[in-house]
């Protein structure tokens, strides 16, 4: 009795939350308020237009810039790197002034590493009119899942680590990326096990992303054509932990290389120890998805001593121009790997396109942020390279860099421009 | 081919290691369903919740790469705590979830189940963070001791889970089979009404399977710790996933079933990635499954079940 009459009181506290939520915050389409709702033309001889600074902050309203990333799940560790970072470039900006005086607020939307969860996130970033530019998303796979959203709705974004080549190649004027692509860092790799280590035999391990498989052809490709001719390739998937199956085909095979352009860290380290325990002797080669001092290094116990990742990004403590960032990075938030300065670069270009579109126009809009980021020439950064965007949104002079895993951290031993 | 028969002694090893611990996950699903027709959904998260305490007690009783008891009495205390842990949860799961809903069609604990689920996985992930956890099992037991024979290596780590969940496992079954407590377990796993006519406290019953049925879970995750030694939030749902279909593999409900299932989906899957891709394990392992419930409806070792009229 008490059961049905709680079951009754159950499900009419599930609709009441039902029809509440309908009503919440989401937008309704004809309340969804167009990207260029500011001042239009007929309107335009307002005090806007011409601001004088003490009115400045009533005439353009508040300003967000979003920040979407992975902050959940396996990759977590990244892409709350990749958030601090970006804050941090926030904070800065909002300490020298802002934009007219007024305080830019960054909103965050973690994607899970999912690209359903990516789009959700996408769409909510493109209905708040408030927004005019973002940092992210994290992955290849989320670049190509939210494009065109982004597109659509003029929303200038910035990845700082979405590297898979076909991105910028779409015809899409919104993206842009402060870091290189992966037909740089896939025939780096290739060039690097060949020459470099010279190896002759490699076992190719993908994680079947986007990202993953996307390297691992170029890089066959490019070892074939380097003269390896004994290449063997098995996939694995993101959720796998034991790996003593493969790993007992692969020390049969005995391979000189093991090259895995797998995306998450923790599955690397989980593989080089297994390696270990099974009497694996191959050297180790990995793309920058295994980049983490946290997982890669010190959840390896050791067993990924001596192997070698490429990296988009430099690592920052040894450039002089950023060591006033590090430094301010690393006293809010700790060590950290390469994944973040890209993020603060990408959000210090964003910024700075806003602060120029608002000077210019006297007002901010998403076109007009649109149109300063595609103009970012020479801009002088923290990665070591000035950043401007030729007209796919690529960055001119990025390069990768190939590290090798000393002691408890990773040890620049090669750099590879970008032609 | 001569390559291959070289690494089939390797791969049995693998899957036998693999498969012991999917026949102690699978048991808790097998235990549960054997007596209340229910699939416990969260098993696979409390195996995660088992996997955290080991980590826990592992991270308080070893700080800065110090042992502060010897690594025998450290594995040990692990394990307990984590059985003990997960029993205790177990048994709230099931007074708060699934005891409300006992009268109800079946439907009802099915998704209360996915519920409480969803509930752990995002306590841990909020309380723990989305950070992988790592058992510093090095510490514990040296990756380089290990014993080859036959062109197989197996490293001491894997030799103590086999250990672990086999003595594990002939206990479940001795206690089953031989004691009153047991007797009374068969008892309502083959007629909840008719046992408590014979006198038979079923709640009580229910409430000491799910305690089993979770220590079990709560062993093999510290087991999985200690061999893989990565853990996080997520890390239940293809581990619940490979547990349960040992389970119906082995003919769920049944408790040697259970155990026959997990080691054989280890050894298919090892075998499988050995020698033909581990791009396909999955599939190969999935393909046998459905072929075996094709001819054998109810698994391996199920009985056919009399239809209660």
């Amino acid at each position: 009795m008490f059961l049905k009459k709680f079951s009754i009181a159950l499900s009419m506290l599930v609709l009441v939350s039902l029809v509440l939520g309908a009503c919440g915050p989401t937008p309704t389409p004809t309340e969804a308020p167009k990207p260029t709702e500011v001042p239009t033309p007929t309107e335009a001889p307002k005090p806007t237009e011409a601001p004088t600074p003490t009115e400045a902050p009533k005439a353009i309203g508040p300003i967000k810039v979003g920040m979407m990333t992975v902050m959940t799940g396996p990759a977590a560790s990244v892409g709350m790197e990749q958030r601090n970072w970006a804050k941090l470039a926030v904070d800065q900006f909002n300490e020298a002034g802002g934009v007219g005086g007024i305080k830019v607020e960054m909103v965050e939307g973690d994607t899970e590493f999912d690209p359903a969860k990516s789009v959700l996130v996408a769409e909510q970033m493109a209905a708040d009119a408030n927004v005019y530019g973002l940092v992210g998303p994290e992955s290849s796979q989320n670049c190509a899942a939210t494009a065109e959203i982004f597109e659509k709705n003029s929303l200038a974004y910035i990845s700082p680590s979405c590297t898979k080549p076909d991105l910028s190649e779409q015809g899409y004027k919104t993206f842009f990326r402060v870091v290189p692509r992966d037909d740089i860092q896939a025939p780096a790799d290739a060039v690097f096990i060949a020459k470099d280590l010279s190896a002759k035999s490699v076992y190719i391990i993908d994680d079947q992303t986007v990202y993953s498989v996307g390297i691992a052809d170029e890089a066959e490709k490019k070892l074939k054509e380097l003269g390896v001719t004994r290449i063997e390739r098995e996939s694995i998937t993101q959720k796998d932990s034991d790996f003593s199956a493969l790993l007992t085909r692969v020390k049969a095979a005995a391979p000189d290389v093991i090259f895995m352009p797998i995306q998450l860290a923790a599955q690397g380290a989980q593989i080089a120890k297994q390696m270990q325990e099974l009497g694996v002797k191959a050297k180790i080669v990995g793309s920058d998805g295994l980049f983490s001092p946290d997982d890669f290094i010190a959840g390896a116990e050791g067993a990924t001593e001596g192997a070698y990742v490429s990296q988009f990004a430099p690592d920052v403590h040894y450039i002089p121009e950023a060591e006033a960032v590090w430094k301010a990075y690393e006293a809010q938030y700790g060590s950290f790997g390469a994944y973040g300065p890209p993020a603060y670069e990408s959000m210090a270009v964003l910024l700075d396109a806003i602060k120029r579109a608002y000077e210019k126009d006297g007002k901010v809009t998403r076109e007009g942020v649109l149109r300063e980021v595609a103009a970012t020439r020479d801009r002088p950064g923290i990665l070591g390279f000035k950043v401007s965007f030729n007209e796919k949104g690529d960055a001119v002079g990025a390069s990768f860099y190939i590290f090798q895993v000393v002691g408890d951290h990773f040890e620049l031993v090669k750099k590879v421009e970008m032609e | 081919m001569e390559a291959i028969l070289r690494q089939l002694p390797q791969q049995l090893v693998n899957g036998i290691t693999l498969g012991s611990v999917y026949a102690l996950i699978a048991l808790g699903y097998s235990m549960v369903y054997g007596i209340l027709q229910l699939l416990n959904f969260a098993h696979g998260e409390v195996y995660m919740i088992g996997a955290f305490i080991g980590w826990g007690v592992f991270a308080l009783l070893a700080p800065q790469e110090t042992l502060l008891l010897p690594a025998a009495v450290l594995i040990l205390l692990m394990l307990v705590l984590a059985m003990l842990g997960c029993g205790l949860l177990g048994i709230v799961i099931e007074w708060f979830a699934y005891r409300p809903l006992r009268e109800a069609p079946r439907i009802a604990p099915l998704i209360s189940a996915l519920g409480v689920s969803f509930f752990l996985q995002n306590a841990v992930l909020l309380t723990m963070t989305a950070r992988y956890r790592t058992y510093r099992t090095g510490l514990l037991i040296p990756r380089t001791w290990q014993v080859s024979a036959l062109g197989a290596t197996i490293s001491m780590t894997k030799i103590l889970v086999i250990v672990v969940a086999l003595v594990l496992m002939v206990g479940l079954h001795y206690l089953v089979q031989r004691t009153r407590l047991g007797k009374a377990m068969r008892a309502t796993a083959q007629d909840r009404e008719a046992a408590a006519m014979m006198g038979i406290d079923v709640d009580q019953i229910i409430v000491v399977t799910f305690f089993i049925g979770s220590a079990l879970g709560g062993a093999a995750g510290v087991l999985v710790g200690l061999l893989f030694t990565q853990v996080y939030h997520f890390m239940g749902f293809t581990a619940g996933l490979k547990g349960f279909t040992a389970a119906v593999f082995g003919g769920i409900g049944n408790i040697p079933g259970a155990m026959l299932g997990g080691l054989l989906l280890g050894v298919i899957e090892s075998i499988g990635s050995g020698f033909i891709s581990p791009t396909y394990k999955d599939l190969i392992a999935f393909v046998l499954l459905i072929l075996v419930l094709i001819f054998r409806p109810n698994g391996l070792l199920g009985a056919k079940v009399p239809q209660k009229v």
